[in-house]
């Protein structure tokens, strides 16, 4: 959950996929293909890809503006629960390392 | 034992208080380094910086503020406003190939008064304004002095 880049009064929340080392394969309309995360930031994407204004939009997050982790789904109460992990895609490539739990993996 | 409650209550309203004042209001920080000479001392002032001119009002050209380091997030950087959103702004007044850059919009251009020693927007490109904390108003020690804005109107001459 962070301040919104541009709009720093506004909150958004999304995941976040990489952090600093770690070279991204970016989606469109992000103008390279690649692209390696520099020294405090993260790159975050939205879990719907094609319906989500992240990364792909405004480029890498700064982790200053990273305000809290989101945990648990609180309400409706259908959802209620521990926010579920993403599988794990083939589009990032992790700078060694970097240790990444999945609870996916482990199951 | 009620006077001990009492202690502890009193102490915890009174921690609760400090708390929020340093959120919302002012608060103190440490800021050493040498890229904001002579405005600030290279070996350790006493600052305080207050949330309310980012939350009611706009920051403006020319003001000092700490913000949080885009390259590591577990530092605080105090600089000044060159560019609010909008402005075009010189890259490198020093370097030989001049370059300019429009601020994008919620971003500031931080340098540093000290342009020789300083990391700054010049480094790490436009500062996106979550990451700013506050705004300096004043150095409290070692010698007390308001900070003000460092703009002075220009007088043409004829």
């Amino acid at each position: 959950m962070d301040s919104h880049p541009d709009q720093p009064e506004k909150t958004v929340i999304k995941r976040i996929v990489a952090l600093e080392g770690d070279v991204v394969q970016t989606r469109s309309p992000y103008p390279e293909a690649h692209v390696r995360i520099p020294r405090g930031h993260c790159w975050v994407e939205g879990d719907e890809m094609f319906h989500s204004r992240d990364s792909n939009h405004y480029g890498p997050v700064p982790l200053g503006l990273v305000r809290s982790k989101v945990e648990y789904v609180l309400y409706p109460f259908n959802r209620f629960g521990r926010i579920p992990d993403k599988p794990r895609g083939n589009r990032i490539r992790y700078a060694p390392g970097h240790k990444v739990y999945n609870r996916l993996d482990h199951e | 034992m009620s006077r001990y409650f009492k202690n502890a209550a009193l102490v915890l309203q009174v921690a609760c208080g400090v708390q929020l004042f340093n959120n919302y209001v002012a608060e103190f920080t440490w800021c050493f380094g040498p890229s904001m000479l002579p405005t600030l001392n290279m070996t350790g002032d006493i600052v305080g910086f207050e949330h309310l001119t980012q939350r009611f009002s706009k920051l403006g050209t020319g003001d000092l503020v700490v913000a949080v380091s885009p390259t590591d997030p577990s530092k605080l950087v105090c600089k000044r406003i060159i560019g609010v959103p909008g402005d075009k702004v010189v890259i490198d007044p020093v370097s030989p190939h001049r370059q300019y850059i429009t601020v994008p919009p919620g971003h500031y251009w931080l340098m540093g008064d000290n342009l020789s020693n300083s990391t700054d927007s010049r480094a790490y490109g436009p500062v996106s304004g979550g990451l700013i904390l506050g705004r300096v108003f004043a150095r409290l020690w070692p010698s007390p002095k308001w900070i003000n804005n460092g703009l002075e109107e220009i007088v043409e001459f004829s």
